[in-house]
């Protein structure tokens, strides 16, 4: 079910992207140079026929272009990560993120992420339960390998730490002994758990209409330390996601950038 | 570049779809037994070397008539006893036997925290124990060549590691 659940979600994000790419290439492209003029025509060097010439002209200056300093402060973006939103929505675990990134002559993009991460489980095999919901923080830096920096598009690297400090839920059918016949309940509400992580961060950027943008990046989670309750570990903690030594997520975000 | 950078963005979700339909499908590592056991290491008092048994132990539960832990076992140097699920003190009887007949009983009064512990919800969850301490009691060589000399705990925690918690060591007469 879980299974399902992520494909359709995932099917979901794919025709959206699918489409606002689409858009995206169906803008008009640079128009090609206009049929010269009756006395353009006369004045021209060349022995072309009006007409022949074919492709986008360009200026041998554009290079200079790439060159040119950017603005100390180059954007200011905010957005939030729709992924992360989805799998909340759909499955048994997600978050919902917002994110601050504020562009630094093109090329460094310091980025504030705050978001709530929840989980909600019920194991149909085991009848166990669990239930963990809480706010997590990152602070961390992009870094755009994108040659020229003011194309509409950005390949970015980053390196993020995370913290979150949450409360968590466990409970299920109660044990019984198999040797005395004891029965002890199981049942744990509010335990406390916290966690620091570190990201390294890779993603792509493309800029879709005007002032809104999108992309998506995959991150690699690596716990530095976290602390949790004797009576055993959170399953999921928000932000990091399923709780290991090590976590690999995904993010697809839209963000609206002046 | 940016045809590039929207090709490679449809790559990335692409990538990202196959990703996450693989991760769906993850094992799932449980322990097999869930049942946690105190493991004992049998040793000799005189050497303290380990011992391996050359008279058959029992081990039962004082106050109940037919439950055994561990039934005439025999040739082995350690072995594994569960304990109550619940904090307390568990007396736990070790009747030696030997193959001429004689046999004789020592107790063990094992004192501990039980507590449940989980893994994660696709688990079951078990119950994880501290002991505090250990007493015991010696019976007379005369009655049984064979008794308990000491106990030490060599690891209080008892969980579903696989490692020895209490080192029993025995004191055995020699004929001549």
């Amino acid at each position: 079910m879980k299974i399902w659940r992520t494909s359709v979600f995932i099917c979901v994000l794919w025709s959206s992207i699918s489409m606002a790419l689409s858009a995206q290439n169906a803008r008009p492209t640079p128009r090609p140079t206009p049929a010269p003029t009756a006395t353009q025509r006369s004045s021209q060097p060349d022995s072309l026929r009006p007409g022949q010439v074919r492709g986008i002209q360009y200026d041998a200056s554009i290079d200079s272009l790439l060159h040119r300093p950017m603005p100390r402060i180059s954007s200011i973006s905010i957005g939030g990560d729709l992924a992360g939103a989805g799998l909340a929505l759909l499955s048994n675990y997600g978050h919902y993120q917002a994110r601050l990134s504020v562009g630094l002559r093109g090329r460094y993009f310091p980025t504030i992420e705050v978001g709530w991460g929840t989980s909600d489980r019920d194991d149909e095999t085991t009848g166990i339960h669990y239930a963990a919901s809480a706010p997590f923080f990152r602070l961390g830096c992009d870094y755009n390998l994108a040659r020229d920096l003011r194309a509409p598009g950005r390949i970015l690297v980053g390196l993020r730490y995370g913290f979150t400090s949450f409360a968590y839920d466990m409970s299920g059918p109660a044990l019984q002994d198999p040797v005395w016949g004891d029965v002890v309940p199981f049942s744990f509400e509010g335990m406390k758990g916290r966690m620091h992580w570190a990201e390294l961060v890779f993603g792509l950027e493309a800029k879709l209409w005007g002032f809104v943008h999108a992309g998506w990046n995959a991150r690699y989670n690596i716990r530095l330390s976290h602390k949790a309750d004797p009576h055993g570990e959170p399953w999921y903690v928000p932000g990091f996601g399923v709780n290991d030594g090590h976590a690999i997520t995904a993010n697809f975000f839209l963000s609206f950038e002046w | 570049m940016r045809n590039n950078l929207l090709s490679l963005l449809r790559r990335g979700c692409g990538i990202a779809m196959a990703a996450t339909l693989t991760v769906g499908c993850t094992n799932i590592d449980c322990p097999l037994d869930n049942v946690v056991a105190m493991t004992c290491g049998l040793y000799d008092a005189g050497s303290r070397q380990a011992l391996t048994l050359e008279d058959s132990l029992t081990v039962s539960i004082a106050g109940s008539k037919d439950t055994v832990l561990l039934n005439k076992a025999i040739g082995m140097k350690t072995f594994q006893l569960p304990l109550r699920y619940t904090t307390g003190t568990d007396t736990l009887l070790f009747r030696f036997s030997s193959a001429t007949g004689q046999s004789a009983t020592d107790t063990l009064f094992v004192s501990h925290t039980a507590a449940v512990h989980f893994d994660k919800p696709d688990c079951p969850a078990g119950v994880y124990h501290q002991l505090v301490q250990v007493r015991h009691t010696s019976h007379p060589l005369a009655l049984m060549p064979l008794t308990i000399d000491s106990v030490f705990v060599s690891n209080h925690n008892v969980t579903y590691e696989d490692l020895e918690n209490l080192r029993i060591y025995l004191r055995a007469v020699v004929e001549h």
